[in-house]
């Protein structure tokens, strides 16, 4: 290729990607007010609270400085009204890039969920691996309680998402996730929820707890967290935690520490009437026994495995029956896993999905096995010890 | 040109030579008498460039050999001399201008009266400076000799390391004004034929005045002279010549300049030292590796930079937004240029340090140290990411010496394209890079072996160095006539 025409063609090069790329996105970080966490609360009919907390820049003297955190709130219409509209105060451009946490109002949850998707959805923003919560509580005191001991960045609702996974009574449900399942064909899904208690020094902590059950979008009923237990074992969830039982022999405290589950789900349609079986297969370690049984033993480990697995059944049966009897909301996968199986029973009773499910047959059966009964065998000194032998050296006056 | 007889006159031939020389003070002139057996004496002329001639070589090796001698007339009073003259190393001319360019080489013309030939007797003894170690290759271990500017001396240094008769060295002139000698060295029989002819039918196609250093040689017969990239490598070390040379390569040596050129050279001995066949192959690779890694971090540490705090803030990790906005806030200047003008600032200093002498040398590191550094951050002109950002790039540039040129203008390229285009920008960069990369060629061979085309049995001596009894056969990616490197090796005990 000759020498100008080579040059012809970088420069036209340059231009048509200077026309077509985004060098108008150019933005400095100075001009930028980045979002940690996202408050939406509804005020009246069609009409909106939103708050966001900004990461803002050390403030203090050089050896204590401390995270600024800046809360705004603005009310409209529609979210991208309430985002125009902070520009003023921010005096600086929006950005829910770094948006991990999304705190939903009960309220909110329960009208108009589909208000704060569209517009996230369509400009995606924020990332999909954001988490969000429905609160009972007020919305900006949740926000504001979050991050109360947080002198890093990390926004601790979001990062305490990664962290709870070990001990399994909570759902830790991604935006991608929850979209997913909103966006799928039961269009069902649910939402981890917050509360605020207070510690002994009267600090108001954020707490952890509940599901919020999210029916054709719209939120229903809460779960506790003994019904949430049972809903991320019947979603195979699992990844950590902790069963405890009494002994019904002794009355002593056993536990077992989770290592591994695996859930199976059978389903049968027959005229309408609906049939699932959930296989729920758990194995684990001792962590606890105050008993004093030696677990190296056959007839205590079994003992102990059958008591576990008593008492996970009637979590999952309690959560079975909120869902089907009180909430009337599948969430458990079945009518995707019959959708996925066999999507053209699925097409012909999609309809009436929602009564099927309720009224259908669900049974449960759970086996616990015990893999490792720790590192002690038995308790001292509960068993005695056995008397020193004749002649033995005596050691002291 | 016009090409003068010699004449049979003395005055002659004075008159021809001032002619050619004017008066420079450098032409000496001294006449002495030859004794004859019929007692008429033969008047002589003895023309010599002081300063290239050997001094302490005209008076006891040529003239008073000549004085003490009683000439027949009868016979050839040139035989005669020749035979006389201690320095056997001797041509006679009929034309003044050869024997005018011999004297410009260190030779010692001598003119007779009534003879139409002078007698040039070669005595070069041109200043040169002594052997020492490259200041841009030191190494810890192996030969710590270095070329210097007397080609004479590049060929010895050469010659010692191969002393194998199929060692040829090619003279070729270049240069209508400078006549500057260059020599082809190659090994005939492993050096592959179309590589050497493709080299000669270059060199044989240049007609020009000067020719001053190597470098413009490298410029003229390059395959791709509008890429920033070389194509053709250098080095100052006879020892890495000689190693070069056995594995097929050709090296050009230039009077007057040390760094002799080699090719065909590849991109992939950027990573490689000039230590790393003399250490041990753990550490070498371990180098090898650091360098590889190096150079991406160099080239695009400060666009990435730009991209990610400018255009793509998502990849900016949550805990480092505070501290990048705080900053941020306080900078007077973009990012862009903030990163640019540290950079200049870099390349500023490196060129001083460079060109300054070496008692003020040190004044530069507290120049740059201060003023790069904290002095601009105090002052709040520049930011400590953005200091943090090119200090890691130019550290990291530091172990790419051979293609420091290189790496400081992709540099630019990607920083300016970061700054308009974002991370797309960077991408097009790198595609096009790429692009250009994979289609220069090194004296017709691709300049991207053994990677692209991909011989694969070389790469054993590429990123990673395997030790040097698994480098049985040449590496392929240079044609050679020869492949077998190592015939035998001592076996080690317990092996078969």
């Amino acid at each position: 290729m000759s020498m100008p025409r080579y040059l012809s063609q970088i420069i036209l090069y340059f231009f048509l990607t200077l026309l077509l790329s985004g060098c108008w996105s150019n933005l400095e970080l100075r001009d930028a007010a980045i979002v940690s966490g996202v408050g939406v609360e509804k005020v009246s009919s069609q009409r909106y609270r939103m708050i966001v907390e900004m990461i803002g820049a050390p403030t203090g003297e050089e050896n204590t400085k401390t995270m600024s955190h800046t809360m705004l709130s603005r009310v409209g219409r529609t979210m991208l009204d309430i985002a125009r509209e902070m520009v003023r105060d921010m005096k600086r451009r929006i950005l829910f890039t770094h948006a991990k946490s999304i705190v939903l109002s009960h309220t909110m949850a329960r009208e108009d969920l589909y208000w704060i998707f569209d517009i996230w959805v369509r400009d995606q923003q924020p990332q999909l691996g954001a988490y969000l919560f429905v609160t009972d509580d007020p919305v900006q005191d949740v926000l504001r309680a979050s991050t109360a001991y947080g002198s890093s960045a990390e926004f601790p609702l979001s990062a305490g998402m990664q962290n709870i996974h070990f001990i399994s009574n909570y759902t830790t449900h991604t935006m991608r996730e929850f979209l997913r399942d909103m966006y799928g064909p039961v269009n069902n899904g649910y939402l981890p929820m917050l509360h605020i208690r207070h510690d002994l020094s009267k600090i108001p902590l954020v707490e952890y707890a509940g599901t919020a059950v999210i029916h054709h979008n719209h939120m229903v009923e809460q779960l506790t967290t003994r019904e949430t237990q049972g809903l991320v074992w019947l979603l195979g969830q699992e990844k950590g935690g902790a069963i405890d039982v009494i002994n019904p022999r002794n009355h002593t405290r056993q536990a077992i520490e989770l290592t591994n589950e695996k859930t199976t789900l059978q389903m049968n349609v027959v005229h309408d009437h609906l049939a699932a079986h959930f296989s729920l297969h758990l194995e684990g370690t001792v962590a606890q026994d105050s008993g004093g049984h030696n677990m190296a033993q056959s007839i205590p480990t079994q003992q102990m495995e059958r008591a576990i697995a008593t008492k996970v059944q009637t979590i999952l049966t309690d959560t079975i029956t909120t869902l089907q009897k009180k909430d009337h909301t599948d969430i458990l996968s079945i009518g995707l896993h019959l959708y996925r199986t066999h999507p053209h029973v699925w097409h012909q009773v999609s309809p009436q999905w929602d009564d099927l499910f309720t009224h259908a047959h669900i049974t449960t059966s759970v086996n616990v096995h015990i893999v490792h009964p720790g590192l002690a065998r038995y308790v001292y000194p509960k068993i005695p010890l056995p008397s020193p032998p004749v002649g033995f050296l005596k050691v002291g006056g | 040109m016009i090409i003068h007889e010699i004449s049979l006159n003395l005055d002659d031939n004075l008159k021809l030579i001032k002619n050619r020389f004017g008066d420079s003070d450098d032409i000496q002139f001294d006449y002495f008498q030859l004794n004859t057996l019929n007692s008429t004496p033969i008047k002589t002329m003895a023309v010599v460039i002081s300063g290239l001639a050997d001094k302490d070589q005209i008076h006891p090796s040529v003239i008073t050999p000549l004085l003490q001698h009683i000439f027949d007339p009868t016979t050839s009073i040139l035989e005669e001399a020749q035979n006389q003259i201690i320095i056997k190393n001797t041509t006679c001319f009929h034309e003044l201008e050869p024997c005018l360019n011999m004297l410009l080489q260190g030779g010692i013309a001598l003119f007779f009266e009534g003879l139409d030939e002078s007698l040039v007797i070669n005595a070069p003894a041109l200043p040169e400076r002594s052997i020492e170690e490259p200041g841009f290759e030191m190494s810890v271990r192996g030969s710590h000799e270095g070329f210097v500017e007397s080609l004479g001396t590049n060929i010895a240094l050469i010659r010692k390391r191969i002393k194998d008769p199929r060692l040829r060295f090619h003279p070729c002139e270049f240069g209508s004004i400078t006549h500057t000698k260059l020599v082809i060295a190659y090994i005939e029989g492993l050096t592959a034929l179309e590589l050497l002819n493709y080299v000669l039918q270059k060199l044989q196609s240049i007609e020009l005045d000067s020719i001053t250093s190597s470098g413009e040689i490298e410029q003229i017969i390059e395959d791709n002279p509008w890429s920033i990239f070389s194509t053709i490598g250098n080095t100052e070390k006879p020892d890495r010549a000689a190693a070069l040379l056995t594995e097929g390569r050709i090296i050009i040596l230039v009077d007057g300049d040390p760094t002799a050129l080699y090719g065909p050279h590849l991109f992939i001995e950027a990573v490689q030292g000039v230590e790393d066949y003399s250490s041990r192959p753990y550490y070498a690779t371990l180098l090898r590796i650091l360098r590889f890694i190096s150079l991406p971090v160099s080239v695009l540490t400060p666009s990435l930079y730009i991209s990610a705090t400018n255009f793509h803030k998502e990849m900016v990790p949550l805990a480092l937004i505070p501290s990048f906005q705080g900053f941020n806030e306080k900078a007077p200047f973009p990012v862009s240029f903030e990163i640019l003008i540290m950079l200049i600032g870099f390349e500023l200093v490196r060129e001083a340090g460079i060109r300054l002498p070496k008692t003020v040398g040190s004044a530069v590191s507290i120049v740059g140290a201060l003023i790069l550094g904290q002095v601009s951050v105090d002052a709040g002109l520049m930011t400590p990411p953005a200091i943090i950002v090119v200090a890691i790039s130019i550290i990291s540039g530091f172990l790419l010496t051979s293609i420091a040129d290189v790496v400081s203008i992709l540099r630019f390229i990607y920083l300016l394209n970061a700054s308009v285009f974002g991370l797309f920008g960077v991408i097009m960069v790198t595609l096009v890079t790429f692009t250009h990369v994979v289609s220069l060629t090194s004296f017709g061979v691709s300049f991207m072996a053994p990677l692209v085309p991909l011989y694969f049995s070389d790469w054993k001596d590429t990123i990673i160095r395997m030790p040097i009894r698994f480098f049985r056969k040449r590496p392929h990616s240079i044609p050679v006539q020869q492949q077998t490197r190592i015939k035998n090796l001592p076996k080690r005990e317990g092996h078969p």
